[in-house]
């Protein structure tokens, strides 16, 4: 559906972009991370045609983005980062231009008007001006200017940004349920985000992509050690002999004394073995009392930061 | 009545065209426009026709003081007629220019600014030599309201008119490649 081939864009000397490839299969959500100043929405703009990249191709929907720009651009739907928005039309009037924008023929205009309205919630207000609507309700109209004359691609940046957590869900719901019809690429900050939604995660640091996989494929490949949470009464502190007699474990870290007497360890393994039994068992034995125990998951957010600060380290070391 | 009416076109035209393209840029709804399958050309263009039209519209409206000439006595349609013909090229060529210099900058003060010094610049242009005369924009004008159809005078506002659209059309192309 979308290539990106060897794309590269430049600042005058400044590199945004270092020669970045990817491509995107007909109905996958795709989320796009990266910190910020990372390129997310360079390569956005580029991939919609807003800019030119310096070198290389990007290929939308079989439509080669230089030379059949108005082919390829009719196949996306752009939902740009600070929702611009034309401030003087009521809703109405601007999902009506963007009908015009994207030639949508007149047969299907009306019906359509009324099919986005629903779609994003925005009857209630489709007769008020634009500038005196609230932020979500703004986010919903460029998410509707997006969807006018239903492009197969969605490209969406940051569209969760700025919102109530009420109305993060119902986008969120809204882009989950588009996704079944729709290519998507989005954006975003909020890592739990991506991880609901998305079914491939692509890391960008530094205009370079970083990695591309699922997020679970992602959490699963930096497991590469397990980790324990554990709670424990432990009144002739016995806790460290007895740890030292369990094999496999590599560290034991106070995390926290609680004022009730019990105190936070945090565990380290050495292998993907799970070690709660062992634990359990040994601890029970000497009389320590568990009060919580549990496997310390690892989400996307550590996963994003270590491959981040690992491509970081690498380079301070080349 | 049309010399005054092309000098206060000189301050009209600007507050017209000042915010075609600096207002889309800064509000950032310029992405829409580019993003969409219209190209470049067709937008510079819808900008220039848009702001021809109320410029139209305000000519149309002058007929109202020919009808009621029309009651008081017989005036020649066809001087009239000329005269608005050379008024709407006149402001064609103004608009073009306005437009192109809205296209350079995100700021409509300075796109106004930079729209009437312009404006005024060729307005003096022939105090400084008749060499230079030749390229007043409203000097140009003198003579349809007269009641003649200068040829070359429609043919340096035309030019000068595909001229400033083209150059628009340049820079909006290059924005792509520098933004």
């Amino acid at each position: 559906m979308i290539e990106v081939i060897n794309v590269t864009k430049k600042y005058g000397n400044f590199v945004a972009i270092n020669n970045i490839n990817f491509a995107i299969n007909k109905g996958e959500i795709v989320g796009f991370l990266g910190p910020n100043g990372a390129g997310k929405t360079t390569t956005m703009n580029m991939i919609t045609g807003y800019i030119e990249p310096t070198e290389g191709k990007i290929i939308v929907n079989g439509y080669l983005m230089e030379e059949n720009s108005k082919k390829a651009k009719r196949c996306i739907g752009y939902m740009p980062e600070n929702v611009p928005l034309y401030q003087d039309f009521t809703v109405k009037e601007f999902i009506k231009f963007m009908q015009e924008l994207k030639n949508v023929s007149k047969f299907e205009a009306k019906d359509e008007i009324e099919k986005i309205m629903k779609q994003t919630g925005l009857e209630e207000v489709s007769n008020k001006l634009i500038k005196n609507l609230s932020r979500g309700y703004k986010q919903r109209v460029s998410l509707a200017g997006a969807l006018v004359g239903n492009p197969e691609v969605l490209i969406l940046d940051e569209p969760t940004v700025g919102l109530d957590p009420k109305q993060i869900t119902q986008i969120r719901e809204l882009i989950k349920s588009l996704g079944k019809t729709h290519t998507i690429i989005l954006s975003s900050h909020i890592l739990s985000e991506v991880s609901q939604i998305c079914e491939k995660v692509i890391i960008i640091n530094k205009g370079e992509i970083v990695e591309i996989d699922s997020p679970k494929n992602l959490e699963e490949k930096l497991k590469d050690e397990n980790q324990i949470l554990i709670t424990v009464e432990d009144k002739q502190n016995k806790i460290e002999k007895t740890v030292s007699k369990i094999t496999d474990i590599k560290e034991l870290k106070l995390l926290k004394d609680n004022e009730d007497g019990t105190k936070t360890y945090q565990i380290t393994s050495n292998e993907k073995k799970d070690l709660r039994k062992d634990i359990f068992e040994n601890f029970a034995k000497e009389n320590i009392t568990i009060f919580e125990m549990k496997k310390k998951e690892i989400t996307l957010e550590d996963a994003f930061i270590k491959l981040i600060t690992d491509e970081k380290e690498e380079k301070n070391n080349a | 009545m049309f010399y005054s009416l092309a000098t206060v076109l000189t301050f009209i035209i600007p507050i017209l065209t000042m915010k075609t393209f600096s207002e889309e840029r800064k509000n950032g709804t310029e992405i829409l426009l580019l993003t969409s399958p219209k190209s470049i050309v067709q937008i510079v263009l819808g900008k220039f026709f848009a702001a021809t039209l109320v410029v139209l519209i305000a000519e149309v409206l002058t007929l109202i003081y020919y009808i009621i000439l029309c009651f008081l006595g017989t005036p020649y349609i066809g001087t009239a007629i000329i005269a608005l013909i050379g008024f709407l090229l006149l402001s064609m060529a103004y608009i073009s220019f306005g437009i192109l210099a809205s296209s350079i900058t995100e700021n409509q003060i300075i796109s106004a600014i930079i729209t009437i010094s312009f404006f005024i610049l060729t307005w003096f242009l022939p105090d400084f030599g008749t060499n230079f005369g030749a390229l007043s924009l409203i000097n140009m004008f003198d003579k349809f309201p007269s009641g003649l159809i200068a040829i070359k005078e429609i043919v340096a506002f035309v030019t000068f008119t595909i001229m400033c659209i083209l150059l628009t059309i340049i820079v909006m192309q290059r924005r792509k490649n520098v933004k």
